[in-house]
């Protein structure tokens, strides 16, 4: 019989997070139970990029989209929806804007406006089956190198695309390529940098969790162009479903000869091993990465030289992130001219981007270079939650800085977000609304790249955490406006002095928000204010006694006993058993209890 | 998964993947192909819709058609179940009634196959069961959808 | 250019370099000196720590974004460098200021007062006050019988890591924990005493500030002299004279005997005696069984206890206990100079005083910190009382001699007493590299030819190489000689033996790069190569100007034979004068090695 249905259901980390597999197993059972088998195929996929409404399944041929699906849906999907036709229109999603329930995602404003490259094949094919990356023409990039273009050619391909690095330098790939190809030495190796470890971030995560062979074959193409015969992936152990996808897929093309000796019949060899890492920051630096690899102390060296002069046990090593691996094998099919129409005059094609924080579609996307922060916050990102103003967008993780309002009709490139302060990273987009407090937001990052630094070197080492130190003193209400010059001279320096990317980048977060709200940090100095009511130690909780009824629902919510009062008569906070946990603000019906 | 020794059994291997994926692929993006729409629900299936929809999937892949069935409820034409609805690209949609298999067979040969309507199988414009609505019941794979209750 | 240069300017001035060299390497050769705290380079030595970690030697390079490190960076053409810029001048001292916020003040407490790089840097860099404060380090110091760690102190420049990893391969000391927290450690936390630590002292010869440091027993040796029932008797090793003058103003390599012999009687010493004597029993005993055991090859052909392995260095003595027990057989079974020196006077110079063992207290002044561990051995005792009771350094006697006010430079050539003064130019050189073995073979070949030597020095067996060989002609029969100096090299002529691969029949090793010289215990020469070569220059000098220069020709030793001895390797010099060894792979045992 021939398949009519196929009942995709994603397979994400996210997902599986609220029972994605219960869904798929409750599926099945279904279809069995109404005799579909023939006809209805359940497929696993990777991500489908729109975490914030999973789990997430999508019924072909109509194309329709399901939203946070619970497994007892899987009854109806399959009664209502294969047995009849008619659609679930309640597990459906529901336009914000238009209040309208929308049944293909390409309608959703969220997938809208993507164009989808390094993420085609995620939530599209069954990660676990290389039949399915074949017939997506998968593998054709590397038969195409192999028997049809010399090294050279592939690399001056790649150069003519205007690929740059995604995981946050942007150093234009073909020329890396070129630059690992023409280094001198017997062995070479090909890296995989999958040691994703920006706070919110998970590009690299779904590419292997939802697309594991175009890595492969990326790498398999870069080994054929440099020379190496080994590649390794170096990957956190801490993604466990990463890892077994990948070795799924490792299996299967080395049984399918397409990893392993003579593949395809060109002569050339090529495999690929995992190594893992142990979750350090600092090991997605590409040399500290490499120094992990080789079972050393993970830390920063200095470069030059570069790991595509000396790398892995001493020889010419490319290191390339997980997404701009996933790039290649499109590139060399469609060609780099095609690459280079899309994006901007010096970063071509897309990027994905990792939306989280305020924001109400959060999850993954992925846009052309050159869409403008609005259109990735308001447009596909659906805008902040809770109708609450934007104040400002972290990207680059710990190592960017944080754009405003002002920033938001910027076309995203590496080179705008450099000029404005900021930083492309591996991607990560960090939202926040006028609560957020934006001295608090630069020691949020700060507490983490104080935790992460390898301590190799003077400057991230001490620097970083004196930095750290200024912060709470200044979120702690003890800091003065002299504070202000030393965190902008100690953040200068570091960023001038500091060994490797880690440290360099680490007082971003502090100088972008030194820059740009300059205000807030006043006003913590100044005033002991913080206007957005984060730093503890700054806010004070206050019962207005023209307003205040004497119900005592607030005293007896708090849990220390900090409020006192007769029934019946304005209740009073006592400042200094108060904790600021704001329970009592929660509780009063009059409004009375009041922050400041 | 045998060994693939050739960029030539790559290219049978992809092959012998497609049609899993041309289902996905098609839906993806169903304006480019012929979509073939089966109303199902109770009314279609009492009629044999079922059957029809299935033998429309089994030829669409034996003949190797660029089409895509999409079964659908109900189109609300009851008393000429099993209905369908073929959209041809850039064309108006057609609506075929009483479509059992000899009716689809001559839907697939003479509107798919030389683009003239059937003489034996009862057949009219969209427009002319659903005056004034830009969509049809029975849902829509436009998947623009109306209406929040 | 040409080919072979590389033309640049620092600070304006132009200048032409090879290529490789680094801006600090060029600055240095220009008369320009850049401060750095963690860069260190013995080139004879093959020693070379540059993690650049420090960032004190950051400079500016026209063109580059940050800061470069001159110990990192290679010159390359045309490029344009300044060292004192205000930026440079700012980020340097920033970084100053952030080291010294983490560093205790104690420089007047500090056993490395004076003799510190973080104080002479910070001084050179005019730092007066800290603007940069937080929390500090808070380690415990751990003391073992020679070296003591404070932690606190620790600037993470990891030469000591290079030091004991690298050039000692020995594997106890490296980095551990991230950002704030790390610091050089032993393995899991352990104290030294419980690590793999041979007690070289190299990690305390190459650190820059009070972080390691030898143990002092300077309290122990005035107290014994105090005491009026204490015969207080002094032996002093041959590497010491040639650089105690060192810190009294005088050259590298300045030989400081009498000076020394009168500052130690002015201390109130009652008998300064000189280990040399004890080297010359040293080869007796050590020449006669290597004799012996050639001799056992020549009759039955078993090379079961060949090479024979000298036994001088408690240092390396303790790498084999640890390291390679399946060796043990192959070591000599004569004590250290040290060990037969105080053997000798508890067990003869006590009766020929008539006095108890007890009353005896002998100091020995040694260039080394494995020697204080070694005298706390057990099998180097009687009935509780040890043959040698403290074991002081040079530094110690140095800072001993300011402590009694001692004008060193005033003082008169004094003369070592009788018996145990006399010595030869063999003991002499014992305190270099290859000097042990030189000497044993100056007697060696006199015993087994029974003819003078036709040559007395050995030119073949000297130099700063780390491993050196050389074949002696004993008559016909070829005596292979393997040298190697550092524990790094001596593993390699170790690996040679277990594999079965050795060609050699006596292998002299010395822990110490450089030999007794380079000893833990000297004076720091702060990386200047120079004083390690003058040293040696010194020793052999001695040995020149000697009038006996041969160790069986020292009348002393003659007679202490013809007294008590009997004859070498006999049942009552194996009583005195050897020792046995122990299998420490796994820790160490009840016999050997506790704390003092």
């Amino acid at each position: 019989m021939t398949i009519g249905w196929q009942v995709l259901v994603c397979g994400g980390t996210g997902c599986r997070a609220s029972q994605s597999e219960r869904i798929e197993k409750a599926l099945k059972e279904e279809i069995r139970r109404c005799g579909l088998e023939d006809e209805a195929q359940v497929i696993r996929t990777g991500c489908f990029g729109f975490c914030e409404k999973g789990p997430v399944v999508k019924v072909i041929p109509d194309n329709t989209f399901y939203v946070q699906v619970r497994p007892e849906d899987a009854e109806e999907i399959v009664s209502e929806h294969l047995l009849k036709g008619c659609r679930v229109r309640r597990l459906l999603y529901v336009d914000p804007e238009t209040h309208l329930r929308v049944s293909d995602s390409k309608h959703i404003g969220f997938y809208r406006k993507q164009l989808r490259i390094a993420l085609r094949n995620c939530g599209f094919i069954d990660p676990e089956n290389i039949g399915e990356y074949i017939a997506r023409d998968g593998y054709a990039a590397l038969g195409k190198a192999l028997t049809g273009m010399t090294p050279e050619e592939v690399i001056g391909e790649i150069e003519r695309s205007g690929l740059r690095g995604r995981g946050g330098g942007g150093f234009p790939t073909g020329l890396k390529w070129k630059i690992t190809r023409q280094a001198p030495g017997e062995r070479k190796y090909v890296v995989c940098n999958a040691d994703e470890g920006d706070p919110g971030a998970f590009m690299d995560r779904s590419i292997l969790e939802g697309d594991p062979h175009s890595v492969l074959e990326a790498m398999a193409i870069n080994g054929y162009c440099t020379g190496a015969s080994k590649g390794l992936i170096y990957i956190r152990a801490e993604y466990p479903l990463a890892v077994e996808r990948l070795k799924t897929a490792i299996g299967q093309a080395r049984e399918a000869g397409l990893l392993g000796d003579d593949i395809l019949g060109s002569g050339f060899s090529f495999d690929v091993e995992i190594r893992y890492g142990a979750g350090a920051f600092v090991c997605g630096e590409e040399t500290a990465l490499i120094r992990s690899m080789e079972g050393q102390r993970g830390e920063a060296m200095v470069k030059p030289p570069f790991p595509s002069e000396r790398g892995y046990a001493g020889c010419p090593t490319n290191v390339n992130n997980v997404e701009t691996y996933a790039n290649i094998p499109v590139i060399l099919l469609k060609g780099a001219d095609w690459f280079a129409g899309i994006g901007t005059e010096r970063s071509k094609g897309t990027k994905v981007f990792a939306l989280a924080g305020k924001i109400n579609n959060v999850g993954l996307i992925e846009v052309p270079m050159g869409t403008t922060l609005r259109e990735v916050i308001f447009g596909i990102g659906g805008g902040i939650k809770n109708g609450k103003k934007f104040k400002a967008v972290q990207t680059g993780g710990p190592s960017g800085g944080c754009l405003t309002e002002k920033h938001l009709d910027i076309p995203i490139d590496y080179d705008n977000l450099l000029a404005a302060g900021s930083m492309m990273g591996s991607g990560g987009m960090i939202v926040m609304d006028e609560d957020d407090c934006m001295v608090s937001m630069a020691k949020f990052y700060l507490d983490f790249t104080v935790e992460e630094s390898c301590g190799k070197c003077a400057p991230c080492r001490v620097g970083n955490k004196r930095l750290h130190e200024l912060l709470q003193k200044i979120t702690g209400g003890k800091g003065t406006e002299e504070d202000l010059e030393r965190l902008r001279n100690l953040a200068l320096v570091i960023r001038d002095t500091a060994l490797c990317g880690l440290g360099q980048t680490s007082p971003n977060p502090v100088l972008s928000t030194l820059d740009n709200f300059r205000d807030e940090y006043l006003a913590h100095v100044r005033e002991q204010r913080c206007y957005a009511h984060q730093c503890r130690d700054l806010t004070q909780y206050f019962i207005s006694p023209e307003i205040c009824r004497g119900c005592t629902l607030c005293a007896r919510a708090c849990p220390v006993n900090a409020i006192s009062g007769e029934r019946k008569h304005p209740h009073a906070i006592d400042p200094l058993l108060c904790v600021r946990c704001g329970s009592c603000l929660e509780k009063c019906k009059f409004g009375a209890v009041r922050v400041r | 998964m045998e060994r693939i020794a050739t960029v030539e059994e790559l290219r049978q291997r992809r092959e012998s993947y497609r049609e899993r994926l041309e289902l996905r692929e098609r839906s993806n993006d169903p304006e480019r192909v012929v979509r073939i729409r089966v109303g199902l629900d109770d009314c279609g299936i009492a009629a044999g819709a079922r059957e029809t929809a299935r033998y429309f999937r089994r030829e669409v892949e034996r003949r190797g058609l660029e089409a895509l069935v999409v079964p659908v409820g109900c189109m609300g034409f009851c008393d000429r179940e099993p209905t369908v609805e073929v959209i041809l690209p850039g064309r108006e949609p057609v609506v075929f009634g009483s479509v059992g298999l000899p009716e689809a067979e001559r839907i697939l040969e003479d509107y798919l196959g030389h683009g003239t309507l059937p003489e034996t199988v009862l057949c009219l414009p969209r427009r002319f069961f659903f005056p004034g609505a830009p969509e049809g019941p029975g849902d829509d794979d436009s998947g623009r959808e109306g209406g929040e209750g | 250019m040409n080919g072979n240069t590389v033309g640049l300017t620092i600070d304006r001035k132009t200048m032409s370099v090879p290529p490789g060299t680094t801006i600090l390497e060029a600055a240095s050769a220009a008369g320009i000196r850049i401060p750095t705290l963690c860069h260190m380079k013995l080139e004879d030595l093959e020693y070379e720590n540059n993690p650049g970690a420090c960032r004190i030697c950051v400079v500016e390079v026209e063109g580059r974004r940050n800061l470069a490190p001159a110990c990192k960076t290679e010159c390359t053409e045309g490029m344009v460098v300044h060292t004192h810029t205000p930026r440079v001048m700012n980020a340097r001292r920033t970084v100053m200021e952030l080291i010294l916020s983490n560093h205790p003040a104690e420089c007047l407490t500090c056993s490395k007062n004076g003799y510190c790089d973080l104080q002479k840097v910070a001084h050179d860099l005019g730092i007066r006050e800290i603007r940069y404060r937080g929390e500090e380090s808070v380690f415990v110091p751990d003391r073992s019988p020679a070296i003591v760690r404070d932690m606190n102190k620790c600037i993470m420049c990891r030469r000591c890591e290079t030091a004991c990893n690298t050039i000692q391969t020995v594997g106890a000391l490296t980095a551990v924990n991230r950002g704030f927290r790390a610091v050089v450690a032993t393995a899991f936390g352990r104290d030294m005493a419980g690590s793999t630590c041979s007690y070289c002292g190299q990690c305390v010869s190459v650190c820059p500030t009070g972080a390691l440091s030898g143990r002092s027993h300077t309290d122990e040796v005035l107290k014994a002299l105090a005491d009026p029932e204490k015969i207080v008797i002094a032996q002093t090793a041959p590497a010491v004279r040639t650089a105690l003058g060192r810190d009294f103003g005088y050259e590298a390599g300045t030989l400081v005997t009498g000076k020394m012999v009168s500052a130690l009687r002015e201390l109130g010493f009652d008998y300064v005696f000189d280990t040399d004597f004890a080297a010359d029993l040293t080869i007796m005993e050590e020449g006669t069984e290597f004799l012996n055991r050639l001799r056992a090859e020549d009759a039955d052909g078993e090379r079961a206890k060949l090479p024979l392995m000298t036994s001088c260095c408690p240092g390396w003595v303790s790498f084999v206990e640890q390291h390679y027990p399946e060796l043990l057989p192959r070591l000599s079974t004569a004590r250290s100079p040290q060990q037969m020196f105080g053997s000798v006077a508890k067990r003869y110079f006590a009766r020929l005083l008539g006095v108890e063992r007890r009353r005896l207290v002998v100091v020995s002044v040694m260039p080394c910190l494995a020697k204080k561990y070694e005298c706390s051995r057990l099998e180097f005792a009687v009935d509780g009382n040890p043959d040698v009771d403290v074991s002081i350094y040079t530094r110690e006697l140095a800072r001993l001699i300011r402590y009694a006010n001692i004008d060193f430079r005033a003082l008169p050539d004094g003369e070592f007493d009788r018996p145990f003064g006399e010595s030869t130019g063999a003991g002499v050189i014992f305190g270099t590299t290859g000097g042990v073995i030189e000497a044993a073979m100056r007697t060696a070949y006199e015993l087994y030819t029974g003819r003078p030597l036709p040559e007395i020095e050995f030119v073949r067996l000297r130099g700063m190489e780390g491993i050196r060989s050389a074949t002696v002609d004993f008559d016909g029969k070829p005596v292979r000689i393997g040298i190697a100096h550092g524990l790094g090299n001596a593993r390699r002529l170790v690996e040679e033996v277990l594999a079965g691969k050795s060609p050699y029949d006596a292998i002299e090793v010395m822990a110490c790069p450089g030999g007794c010289i380079g000893g833990g215990g000297q004076p720091f020469h702060r990386g200047n190569m120079e004083v390690l070569r003058c040293r040696a220059d010194a020793l052999y000098r001695e040995d020149a100007g000697k009038p006996l220069r041969k160790s069986h020709e020292n009348p002393c030793v003659q007679e202490l034979y013809r007294e008590v001895l009997e004859e070498p390797c006999g049942p009552k010099a194996h009583e005195w004068l050897h020792t046995r060894y122990f299998d420490r792979k796994n820790g160490g045992t009840e016999d050997s090695g506790p704390e003092k």
